[in-house]
């Protein structure tokens, strides 16, 4: 998983958001160890502060955790893995739908659509 | 650090004089081998009659023998100016100027490294010669040189002679440096500029040498030319003043290029 | 106090052209900062300042606290437009020059990154293409522990995978209590590795902030504000 980021926001921002999904989808896993700041710093291309400060928000929300000297660790709690994807879901939902009623269709279309997607996928 | 300085300029300009002066004196060796001066009565005369291999390879060589001399002489001026030049007036400046070195430390550097040259090349001419000639006992001979030198000359001026040739060449470098410095301070056309602040600086020294002469005249001059004896006493006080004149003149070359340096660096 | 560089109504004229007017400036230590502008606008004349290889006008110029000279070159990383290595060196010998020259040099990490790059440290400066004595020179600048880097456009004219090399070089090898000052007019390939940029114009600041302050203030990124600051 590459990192992602375009021009217009502020990169800790995108930071963040990067790291959530890379830390939801398993890249890194429950109770894992980080690479060191200046590590992830060089692989996402950014400024090692910048990375600092996004993995510091991190921590405040309680993703991640570091212990004094042996460095920083992903959440061992489930749960808020969960709450973390749930509310990316949301996210991502609403702004899909907002797309969609920008290009007007209405709730009823919009669910048929998915659904017919979803069965698609399966097969 | 003028250590370390003089380290790497005297590595940089080594690869130029030490090939040549190891050519120099081989060609000498050849010359003596095949033997193209000899010893006639007391003098030293050229032998190449007749046109035949030898003789035409007798000419090749002594031809290849001065023009080698000559090419260390070029040289030796060549490499000074363009060691000054280059390596701190030019993109290498970038490098030798954000050094933590003091300036006059680098311009030291760089008149120490070409007065050791100077001196080299003036050895291995000497050398070269003495080779050339094949004298008969050599060392003895060079202690009769020297002795007569001696007695004829005096202490004084034997110890004067070698100390105004190095000042002035020391002199000589400073000026080239202090010309170089002051094109520099031109936006265009620096080298020209050079040129015209070496004769101008040129010019200066003439003018203070003139009025010496003439400000003295009555202790020197006047006197030296009613003299009668074959190396008269004022000899030694002209040789000693112009040694003194050569290096006033070196020291403010030395301050003027220092100060341009410090304060009127603009690499391209 | 503790900035690592400051100016002072800084100005440098060259005759009758006004190089820096009157530029007052603080870089804290620790960050990345970008020199932007386009050409002509004092980028060059400000880091020469810093480096004492011009000596201002007027007004002051401090390095950690100290003028110009010695012992800030000590401390000074610098990597010039210019390529300054010399034609009878092999890579070898400059690293040994560096090496007596400036103790917080590292030979090591100049000999591991030259062998990632493939480059035999027998083989003469003189012989090398200008790209590659690019990147030695960034090398040896990179290699020391320096308290500021000062790197003039160090990213113009390379195609961009030297690009993403030198970024790369930068980002992995500066000394992390240190500041480096990266000038230059691609502003988007360096956006994202800064921490705070500083646009010059005509020899004055009209700006100096943090890459995300702009970001976030008018939501867009720095190259599309630089267009919009100096539009022709």
């Amino acid at each position: 998983m590459s990192w992602n980021l375009t021009s217009d926001r502020p990169i800790y921002a995108q930071l963040i958001e990067q790291m959530e999904l890379k830390i939801c989808s398993g890249v890194y896993p429950l109770g894992s160890k980080l690479p060191s700041v200046r590590e992830l710093a060089r692989e996402a291309s950014v400024n090692p502060n910048t990375m600092q400060r996004a993995l510091s928000k991190l921590e405040e929300s309680g993703l991640l955790y570091s212990v004094r000297t042996s460095g920083r660790f992903v959440t061992e709690d489930k749960n808020m893995i969960k709450e973390t994807k749930k509310r990316i879901a949301r996210e991502q939902i609403q702004e899909l739908l907002k797309k969609m009623t920008d290009l007007g269709f209405d709730q009823q279309e919009i669910l048929s659509m998915l659904n017919d997607m979803a069965k698609e996928l399966k097969k | 650090m003028l250590g370390k300085l003089l380290k790497y300029e005297i590595k940089a300009t080594a690869r130029w004089f030490l090939p040549i002066y190891i050519i120099i004196i081989l060609f000498a060796f050849i010359n003596r081998l095949i033997n193209p001066f000899q010893k006639v009565g007391d003098t030293y005369t050229a032998t190449v009659e007749g046109l035949n291999f030898l003789n035409f390879m007798r000419g090749i060589s002594i031809f290849v023998y001065f023009a080698l001399i000559v090419a260390v002489i070029a040289m030796t001026f060549i490499i000074i100016i363009q060691r000054f030049y280059k390596n701190l007036l030019g993109d290498e400046g970038y490098l030798m100027f954000t050094l933590p070195v003091k300036t006059w430390q680098h311009i030291i550097s760089k008149l120490l490294t070409s007065m050791m040259w100077i001196i080299l090349s003036f050895l291995v001419i000497i050398s070269s010669i003495l080779i050339l000639l094949n004298i008969d006992n050599l060392f003895s001979e060079l202690g009769r040189l020297i002795s007569t030198a001696r007695e004829f000359l005096g202490d004084n001026l034997m110890i004067l002679i070698p100390i105004v040739a190095l000042i002035s060449s020391a002199y000589s470098i400073l000026t080239v440096y202090n010309a170089l410095s002051i094109g520099h301070l031109f936006s265009k056309h620096r080298i020209l500029a050079s040129f015209g602040a070496y004769m101008v600086i040129y010019i200066v020294g003439q003018i203070v040498f003139t009025i010496f002469a003439f400000a003295t005249a009555n202790k020197i001059l006047v006197p030296l030319s009613q003299s009668t004896a074959m190396v008269p006493p004022q000899v030694a006080t002209l040789i000693a003043s112009i040694t003194v004149i050569y290096a006033l003149l070196g020291i403010a070359n030395f301050i003027v290029a220092n100060v341009i340096l410090n304060r009127k660096l603009n690499l391209e | 106090m503790n900035y690592i560089l400051e100016c002072n109504n800084l100005t440098k004229t060259f005759g009758p052209t006004i190089a820096l007017n009157n530029v007052n400036l603080n870089v804290e230590r620790g960050k990345i900062v970008g020199l932007l502008g386009p050409n002509a606008s004092g980028k060059t004349t400000l880091i020469k300042l810093c480096n004492d290889l011009l000596t201002p006008t007027s007004g002051e110029i401090l390095i950690g606290g100290k003028k110009p000279g010695i012992e800030t070159k000590r401390i000074i990383s610098y990597l010039p437009e210019r390529t300054y290595l010399n034609d009878w060196m092999r890579v070898s010998d400059i690293i040994e020059f560096f090496k007596d020259f400036y103790t917080d040099f590292v030979p090591d990490k100049a000999y591991d990154m030259l062998s990632k790059l493939n480059i035999d440290p027998k083989d003469k400066l003189k012989t090398m293409s200008k790209g590659t004595k690019e990147k030695v020179q960034l090398i040896l600048v990179m290699s020391r522990e320096a308290d500021l880097y000062l790197l003039d456009e160090p990213i113009g004219g390379v195609d961009p995978a030297a690009r993403d090399y030198i970024l790369d070089t930068i980002l992995s090898n500066y000394n992390e209590s240190g500041t480096v000052i990266i000038s230059t007019h691609l502003i988007s390939d360096i956006e994202k590795i800064l921490d705070e940029v500083i646009f010059l114009k005509e020899g004055q600041i009209v700006l100096q902030k943090t890459v995300d302050e702009i970001r976030e203030e008018t939501g867009k990124s720095v190259d599309a504000l630089f267009r919009e600051v100096f539009k022709c």
